[in-house]
């Protein structure tokens, strides 16, 4: 080599050695403060005001929405209890309900937060000025009664059940934005006119690096318990990989990522904790039973029950999830999860059969009755139409596409044949919400509550222009049964919980016979941290893991 | 390969003790010692023999007709279907019991099975994306280098524009028109995009070839553009697109496999080697042979695509006076 | 040159013109932004008539277009569809210093290590260092970018739990208290050295092989003979005559590889999740941001075309043969 090349290559070496050793001095001397820990957030919030469409994710109010408490709190158990308020119905004609705030609550500011701040928030949620994701329920008041600094009745114009829900929202400042343009004002910041950043709940926001982390610092003026931590940083970390790097070399303490197979490993890594629960989240296979799809077997209920047959949900569930969460339970009810015990009714638990025998001559008595031959293939043929049908899902999810793969081979064995047809997630929602697809795998993300899934099961009800088959909005199954919709429409106005309970079950079981939709599982949550922060609470519904905060410990 | 004397002839200098050997034009080797007989060759069956002599290009040559054999024979040779789930037997590592010799995966599929069915589709997607890249590409760059002024004006924009195109958009939106999980459409699209290199590089060297000597003799001997350029010009600026060849191999099944980390690749559950690494690498570091298999797989075709350019080049460039013994 | 020069970037506007436009085109003809937002049923259908109206996305596409094109140039283009306080601007003022700043470390450094390689190699034609060059440079090359992530994040945080030392960090541009001055440099560079092995690797096959083959032509070539006939050192030789010439392949490569990475090394930034480039183009396409993504295409194609300007004057410089016409 010759002596140029090989002095520049020296330079070289010792400019990275030194750096190696700066850094190495560097990293070992930098300790995380006893009060104050990282979190590793799988998602960026798009923007901070979680109201609004475009910033609506569910991270949004997992970070820095913490800044901002919400009168009720839905708990692990899903329950929905008293947090900064309580909400309690107080006349049912009309549907009235009475929002008191704790005497305790009050803006980091030092303003208490009131009667008016509530009255306030749900203006905002009902100005069609404003891109609010969210309007359910709030458009429903016709009017709002202040009846001390610290309470407000509100009175509705038709009953409102998931009122609890409802009211697990933020709690807005109204001296802070009055007059502001909500579509922009807090999108990078929750500051007041001042420039003071507002906060009710345990943390308030610090600091908003975009694209690395958000900064959360105890709020003194929190109306509860006082936090114990300093400082919550979250950094943002979208790939699973990365994460499950980051906690095993200590640059972050915390993950809640979503379930993949290789988190199975971080189960026997010694100084970390794992929970697990099965989550809110209903993963299922949409049926398109009208026009759009590519086989008229479709539209009969005999040719979807006997799909529903020849799976086995509790194997594919076994083979999948069997390392990350090895009890989760097979889902056989549309609208309620299995954790909710009385509530939860198993009407689809007649379609799975485990044993593999039994299943494949049911198939074949259901195929046999309706005149079908198995082809040199081993596929059904049924009146000319052969038992061939596209299932899809967003390619991109291991676990999705693993799926898709197991439940190809079952219904294989079993004389149906289903073709892949799978695309990233930006191709298959725009294709199935147009109704051009057989059968979806993707999921719902519900909140153990059924509010709106008449949306999703029923028929609207008026045809308009874009929607001439009068479907709900949500409903690209082209399925319409006049029986089910009523019960769902009713179940949203129903004030009693057990009559409410009974409606929805009833729209199920008759679902279950139709087979628009099969329930496969709840996505598992996972929540990874190191041991020595105590406290951290796993929490499967909407809430999220960030709960409670307040009583987070380091060390 | 410069400095080649006029026609391809070429005078060597002489070295004491051995034959001198002119090649003359229409290929006339004269051995003036020990009374040997004449032998006419032309000139591609002198570089084809000295290819042949080139022995690290011959054992590549054979390793990857091994490799390229076993994906169009696969059906003959792998003991299990690609598809044929075995979940009690999922995740075992390489064995010799059952045959599994790459072992299974997560589903409990023959491995090897796969990364076999997986190199058939993806030396479909290579095959198609190296040619079409690689002849596209170099007709532009050749005509772009060879006239010169606005011709090459006009063929550089449009090289820029493409050059422009996010690659991704492009996909994203062949994708949504045309379907995926078609493994030819991709190729297509693909080498639709990545002839631009080798185009700025075949104009490259034939900006710099056109001033030289050789070719202003053969204008002035008469010769027609197409023949300067396919017989004079293009035999010399070989190397550069031979190396951008072997290189687009590994790039296109390369890229196959990022596509399918990204959502966009074959329809399960027909293999691919890219779409078995991206799948594999969820469980690499409890089951390593998921994305070592098809990983070795892929370095080995490109080191031996690699080896056969590299005695290519060598038989192809008249100034070598290197033989590989 | 300078005429050349400037005709040169005229001649780049229609380009961008007709990019922006093809682009547009097919980002908004595919596929809905709204789509993720009508997926969740309890999703206000006010507020998506609201965007719907305040975007004109139900307007005819060539509406759209000038809607776009004005508001590109009187309001530095605008906000994302979504987002109305955020404005594209800052967002790219934001990314485009963190891609920057990684592209030019990988570059460089790969571009020293790959000359140095591929001359070495030709010169020490078919030795071990040539094989052992050939061979490592393929096994980089051959690793799929995530793989080779991946093994180095796993690699270097084992380091840490077993010595407690952090030499490198695995992912991040920064830590959350980096300090300022010097310290907060030298956190960058821990934070973008693995990034940046991960890429160099790629571009270390390309340039050594390049290099190499440039090099055996070169070192063949009438000139380079005359020049050691002359006497001259061997050092002198390569250096000042063989290497000049070889270079022309290799500086359109790393021209145009410069100016393809600014449109940011996109799996890389998002497995490290480095604030780039990348991860933005990214997340704009799969929500079909159609004005984010211009934004960026305008960056990148710029940036590409500017690149391509810079390699065809380069070449000028270093084989004075080319006339410019």
């Amino acid at each position: 080599m010759h002596r140029s090349h090989f002095r520049l290559v020296l330079g070289v070496l010792v400019a990275v050695t030194s750096l190696i050793v700066a850094g190495a001095a560097g990293g070992a001397s930098k300790k995380s403060t006893a009060g104050s820990m990282t979190f590793g957030a799988e998602q960026e919030p798009p923007c901070l005001n979680g109201f609004t469409g475009g910033c609506n994710n569910t991270w949004t109010s997992w970070t820095a929405g913490i800044a901002l408490a919400s009168p009720l709190i839905v708990k692990p158990d899903f329950s929905i209890k008293p947090y900064m308020g309580t909400a309690k119905v107080v006349s049912t004609k009309p549907f009235t309900v009475l929002v008191t705030l704790n005497k305790k609550a009050k803006w980091s500011d030092g303003k208490q937060v009131s009667a008016d701040d509530l009255i306030f928030t749900w203006k905002t949620i009902v100005d069609p000025k404003f891109d609010i994701a969210g309007r359910s329920g709030w458009d429903s008041i016709s009017r709002a009664v202040k009846v001390n600094a610290k309470a407000v009745k509100f009175i509705y114009s038709t009953p409102y059940a998931p009122y609890k829900v409802q009211f697990a929202t933020s709690v807005l400042p109204k001296h802070a934005l009055e007059g502001t343009d909500f579509n922009t004002v807090w999108d990078t910041n929750y500051n007041n006119k001042s420039g003071q950043t507002m906060a009710s709940g345990p943390f308030k926001l610090q600091t908003y690096t975009k694209g690395q982390s958000i900064v959360m610092v105890r709020n003194s003026s929190f109306f509860g318990k006082r936090p114990t931590l300093d400082k919550i940083t979250f950094l943002f970390r979208t790939n699973t990989d990365t994460e499950i790097q980051a906690i095993r070399g200590g640059e972050v303490d915390a993950i809640y990522p979503q379930p993949q197979l290789q988190l199975a490993q971080l189960r026997s890594q010694s100084g970390l904790r794992v929970q697990t629960h099965a989550g809110t989240t209903i993963e299922h296979i949409d049926i398109n039973t009208g026009a759009g799809n590519s086989n008229p077997l479709l539209g009969q209920a005999w040719f979807r029950q006997a799909i529903a047959y020849s799976l086995d949900r509790t194997g594919m569930i076994k083979q999948l999830y069997s390392t990350l969460n090895p009890g989760l339970p097979t889902l056989n009810n549309l609208s309620y999860v299995t954790a909710q015990k009385g509530i939860y009714v198993a009407h689809f638990a007649k379609y799975q059969i485990s044993n593999k025998a039994k299943r494949l001559a049911k198939v074949a008595a259901i195929m046999k009755a309706h005149n079908c031959t198995k082809g040199s293939d081993g596929i059904y043929s049924c009146g000319g139409e052969k038992a061939s049908v596209r299932l899809g899902t967003t390619s991109g999810n291991k676990l999705r596409e693993l799926a898709v793969e197991i439940l190809q081979a079952q219904a294989k064995d079993a004389g149906i044949q289903f073709r892949a047809d799978s695309q990233p997630s930006s191709l298959f929602f725009p294709r199935i919400s147009t109704n051009k697809y057989d059968l979806a795998l993707f999921a719902w993300v519900g909140t153990g509550d059924p509010a709106g899934q008449v949306d999703i099961y029923g028929c609207a009800d008026d045809k308009t222009a874009d929607n001439p088959n009068g479907y709900g909005g949500s409903n690209w199954k082209g399925y319409c049964k006049a029986s089910v919709t009523n019960a769902l429409k009713a179940s949203d106005a129903a004030l009693n919980p057990k009559a409410r309970i009974n409606l929805v079950n009833k729209a199920d079981a008759i679902m279950a016979n139709d087979v628009p939709t099969i329930p496969l599982y709840q996505k598992p949550t996972y929540f990874v941290f190191k041991t020595k922060l105590k406290g951290l609470v796993d929490n499967p519904t909407l809430q999220g893991p960030t709960w409670n905060t307040e009583a987070w410990k380091a060390g | 390969m410069v400095g080649a004397g006029a026609d391809g002839a070429t005078i060597s200098p002489a070295t004491p003790g051995a034959a001198v050997v002119a090649d003359l034009p229409d290929g006339i080797d004269l051995v003036h010692e020990h009374g040997l007989e004449l032998k006419s060759r032309s000139q591609w069956a002198y570089a084809r023999k000295r290819f042949f002599r080139h022995r690290l290009a011959m054992v590549s040559l054979l390793v990857l007709a091994i490799i390229l054999l076993a994906g169009v024979f696969a059906n003959v040779i792998t003991p299990y279907r690609f598809d044929a789930q075995d979940f009690e037997h999922s995740g075992q590592a390489p064995t010799l019991k059952a045959h599994h010799f790459f072992g299974t995966d997560v589903l409990g599929r023959d491995y090897f099975s796969r990364v076999v069915y997986g190199i058939r589709t993806s030396e479909k997607v290579a095959l198609i994306v190296t040619l079409v890249s690689t002849i596209l590409g170099t007709i532009i760059g050749a005509v772009a280098g060879y006239y010169s002024g606005w011709v090459d004006n006009i063929l550089m924009r449009f090289t820029d524009l493409i050059l422009t195109l996010p690659g991704l958009a492009v996909l994203l939106t062949a994708a949504a028109f045309l379907g995926t999980g078609n493994p030819i459409r991709v190729a297509f699209i693909l080498a639709l995009l990545f002839w631009t290199g080798l185009a700025r590089i075949v104009r490259g060297s034939f900006l710099s070839l056109r001033e030289k000597e050789f070719v202003e003799a053969a204008k002035a001997a008469g010769s027609g553009d197409l023949r300067i350029m396919l017989r004079h010009m293009l035999p010399n600026a070989v190397g550069p697109i031979v190396v951008n060849a072997t290189l687009i191999v590994g790039i296109a099944i390369l890229t196959e496999a990022s596509l399918s980390f990204l959502g966009f690749g074959i329809q399960p559950p027909n293999p691919s080697l890219g779409k078995l690494i991206a799948d594999g690498q969820d469980v690499s570091s409890s089951m390593w042979w998921l994305v070592t298999f098809p990983g070795l797989t892929i370095v080995l075709i490109v080191l031996c695509i690699n080896f056969i350019g590299d005695g290519l080049r060598d038989a192809l460039d008249p100034t070598q006076r290197r033989t590989r013994a | 040159m300078v005429t050349y020069i400037v005709r040169r970037l005229l001649y780049s506007i229609p380009v961008l013109f007709a990019a922006s436009v093809l682009i547009f085109f097919s980002v908004t003809a595919v596929g809905d932004p709204l789509a993720a937002l009508r997926q969740n049923p309890l999703f206000s259908k006010q507020t998506i008539h609201n965007i719907e109206v305040r975007n004109h996305l139900n307007d005819s596409l060539p509406r759209q277009y000038v809607y776009w094109l004005k508001s590109a140039v009187t309001d530095k283009f605008g906000s994302p569809l979504l987002q109305p306080g955020v404005k594209i601007w800052q967002d790219l003022e934001r990314v485009i210093p963190h891609t920057l700043q990684l592209v030019f470390l990988a570059e460089i450094l790969a571009l020293l290590v790959g000359v140095a390689i591929g001359v070495y190699s030709a010169i020490r034609q078919y030795s071990i260092f040539d094989y052992a060059a050939t061979t490592f440079s393929f096994l980089g090359f051959a690793m799929p970018v995530f793989w080779l992530a991946l093994m180095l994040q796993i690699l270097f945080t084992n380091i840490f739990i077993k010595w407690h030392v952090r030499i490198f960090y695995t992912s991040g541009l920064s830590s959350p208290d980096p300090g300022g001055g010097i310290h907060f440099w030298i956190d960058r560079l821990q934070h973008l050295a693995i990034p940046a092995m991960t890429l160099m690797l790629l571009s270390i096959a390309q340039y050594s092989r390049f290099m190499r083959a440039s090099m055996l032509e070169v070192v063949n070539s009438d000139y380079v003979r005359t020049a050691r006939a002359k006497g001259l050192p061997e050092r002198t030789v390569t250096l000042k005559h063989a290497l000049r010439n070889a270079l022309i392949p290799v500086v359109t490569v790393s021209a145009l590889n410069f100016g393809a990475l600014i449109g940011g090394a996109v799996i890389t930034e998002s497995i490290f999740q480095l604030d780039g480039m990348g991860p933005y183009f990214l997340g704009a396409l799969f929500s079909r941001d159609a004005y984010v993504v211009m934004a960026w295409l305008m960056v990148t194609a710029t940036a590409v075309v500017a690149f391509n300007l810079i390699a065809d004057v380069l070449y000028g410089y270093i084989d004075p043969r080319i006339r410019f016409d």
